[in-house]
């Protein structure tokens, strides 16, 4: 029952992929729903679906993670996702 | 009927799989503790009755709200500035209560500190106390589901980011059990061996409590680290301005009020107000309402209306004391309500189930207990799985000690929570501080069990202990009360239903474990330490047969 050791990563790439999970996740998550939010035309209700949907996309993200191989193409994606939310918020 | 869905990869299986194990462990000890304090305080205001004997009694039909406030306002010297809290006295709890923050004032050279203070003012010669000093049982409960009582004082951010890693480890499982999803309906099965039982009763009860163990979820991350999500927009967006947040939510905060603005006596009185009120919205109740300012010339009320029943029927009210018109910009109307002023009380009602009525909460109660029971059996499969040669006696001693451990602090809760209504009964009203005082009994009995547990090394004499212990305390729950209130349930059930479904529920749940512990659990004398392994081809065989049913899930 336990998983099978040979699909596991080692510790350096499960360290990495735990923080992106965690950490890059929340970051992307929240870019991304600061740049709805400021982006559509009424800000309250995307106030508010942004109170519980953070936490789903959230998950969602740290999901994700385990279904892509690289640890390298997670930080990418997450990276990704963050920088084109900063964009639109910034720009 | 191919009843199978198409499943992950094997690599992708794997991985979810150990991500599940992983975040279910280390979140399993906070997350039983939430779901089992939680179902209790499920019902915080109808223990009340029970909890306090000064509740139980008539509400008064034509109790003066102006002379309560005033009474209390002399005695606590009130802070108007700042909004009080005043709820109505309802069957559950008969007493108008006011809660606010008292001036700061000074005494001959001293200067005396701002307070909170929680007055109760009774029904019939308006005597005001402060009871929250007298019995905290409820909310003690109510305030463990959170953590609040950890010296950090922050608890509620623990059981938020618990919450979250919950929805992490929900989904996970549903992913990695998509394959059977629609056998696991139905296969309560009791035969095989314990990994097999364990694993069923974990998926099955998993399966079936799925939808509200992600409400929960979500709900339960919304009211601990909502901030971790508001600070980020607020920073962003506001410019660090949390009030223009929470106005979109309670557009009543947009209200300024003079502090230094004249005391009047022109005001519409409060009780005269309060009756319009009712009067306009006959189908809700008014709960509570805060008072701004009260007696001075910009003096404003929010009334709360609601009920037990919609998913939407909570809103507001809002008017200045000098006309006492509803100024709908500040208000949210019930029902017609918008969207974004909508999410917070749907949320609010989802987790607290206050609609539906009572029977909401006992479901809400069953499919707490059957999320505790998933959550044990987790860690029993995660024990079981690992007893085997290929952990080393040592990860094994481990195992145990954690599963141990786990246990004892789990499954002490019954007995202790018993210890807390025991204690609410047995320790004198009269005595000075006797709430921190039970609270300190509860505290130190559940630590006590918790050590006296992990002297136990057989899981099923551990679990059939602690029933026993706890199915005798709960039945000594009805008669204490009986005693030392004078109302037995068989007398009261009438009259006072809460105080008597408490007694009963106790009586019930004390022969439930009983029964359990002395007829239906079979202990064998054996120790569950583990030992080094018999012979290595055992084994072999062991694992062996392990892999072959990962490759074909049941």
């Amino acid at each position: 029952m336990p998983a099978k050791k040979k699909y596991l990563s080692g510790s350096w790439k499960r360290f990495s992929k735990v923080t992106a999970a965690i950490l890059g996740g929340f970051i992307a998550t929240m870019l991304l729903h600061v740049a709805i939010i400021k982006r559509v035309p009424y800000d309250a209700p995307a106030l508010m679906t942004a109170a519980y949907s953070s936490f789903i996309v959230w998950v969602g993200f740290m999901i994700l993670t385990y279904f892509i191989h690289k640890a390298w193409q997670v930080w990418c994606l997450l990276g990704a996702i963050s920088l084109m939310s900063a964009l639109v918020i910034y720009l | 009927m191919n009843m199978k869905l198409k499943g992950l990869g094997n690599r992708t299986y794997n991985v979810l799989f150990h991500t599940h194990t992983v975040s279910g462990i280390v979140i399993s000890f906070a997350l039983f503790v939430i779901f089992y304090a939680g179902a209790f305080a499920l019902f915080r205001h109808e223990i009340k009755q029970w909890e306090n004997p000064a509740f139980r009694q008539q509400v008064n039909p034509s109790f003066d709200y102006h002379k309560a406030i005033h009474k209390t306002d002399s005695l606590y010297r009130v802070d108007w500035a700042k909004p009080v809290y005043v709820y109505f006295p309802e069957e559950q709890v008969p007493f108008f209560r006011l809660v606010g923050n008292t001036e700061e004032g000074k005494q001959g050279d001293t200067t005396v500190a701002s307070r909170r203070f929680y007055a109760y003012v009774a029904p019939m010669n308006y005597q005001v106390d402060e009871l929250y000093e007298k019995t905290t049982l409820s909310d003690t409960l109510y305030f463990l589901h959170f953590f609040q009582q950890l010296p950090i004082q922050r608890g509620q951010y623990i059981a938020g980011l618990v919450a979250v890693f919950f929805l992490f480890a929900t989904i996970t499982g549903l992913l990695i059990h998509w394959r059977s999803l629609f056998t696991k309906f139905y296969a309560f099965i009791t035969e095989g061996s314990w990994k097999t039982i364990w694993t069923n009763l974990h998926t099955v009860l998993g399966v079936i409590g799925l939808p509200f163990q992600i409400m929960y979820a979500v709900t339960g991350a919304f009211f601990g680290i909502l901030i971790l999500i508001l600070a980020p927009v607020v920073f962003m967006l506001y410019g660090g301005d949390t009030d223009q947040v929470y106005q979109k939510i309670s557009p009543d905060l947009a209200i300024k009020v003079n502090p230094e603005a004249p005391t009047t006596d022109k005001n519409i009185p409060f009780t005269t107000l309060y009756k319009q009120v009712v009067k306009a919205y006959p189908t809700l109740h008014v709960k509570r309402a805060s008072l701004t300012n009260y007696g001075k010339e910009d003096a404003f009320v929010t009334w709360y209306l609601g009920d037990e029943k919609g998913i939407f029927s909570d809103g507001t009210a809002v008017m200045y004391m000098r006309d006492g018109k509803i100024l709908p910009e500040y208000s949210i109307t019930p029902i017609k309500k918008e969207y974004s002023q909508a999410v917070r009380d749907l949320i609010r009602k989802l987790h607290f189930a206050s609609f539906g009525d009572v029977m909401i909460k006992v479901l809400y109660f069953v499919l707490s207990m059957i999320t505790c029971l998933m959550i044990i059996s987790g860690v029993m499969i995660w024990r079981t799985a690992r007893d085997n040669k290929r952990y080393t006696l040592k990860q094994r001693l481990f195992h145990h000690r954690v599963t141990k451990v786990y246990l004892a602090i789990c499954l002490s809760m019954f007995p202790a929570f018993a210890i807390i209504f025991l204690a609410n009964k047995l320790v004198p009203m009269s005595m000075e501080g006797r709430a921190d005082f039970v609270n300190q009994i509860f505290f130190i009995s559940w630590l006590a069990l918790t050590i006296l547990g992990s002297f136990w090394n057989n899981y099923a004499k551990l679990n059939k202990n602690f029933l026993f212990l706890g199915g005798m305390l709960s039945l000594i729950i009805p008669i204490a009360n009986g005693i030392v209130t004078n109302d037995w349930f068989w007398q009261v059930w009438q009259t006072l239903p809460r105080v008597a479904c408490v007694d009963i529920f106790w009586l019930l749940t004390g022969i439930t474990a009983l029964v359990l512990a002395l007829k239906v659990l079979k202990v064998k004398a054996t120790s569950d330490v583990p030992t080094a392994l018999e012979t290595f081809e055992n084994d072999t065989k062991k694992v062996q047969t392990m892999q072959v049913k990962r490759q074909l899930p049941t």
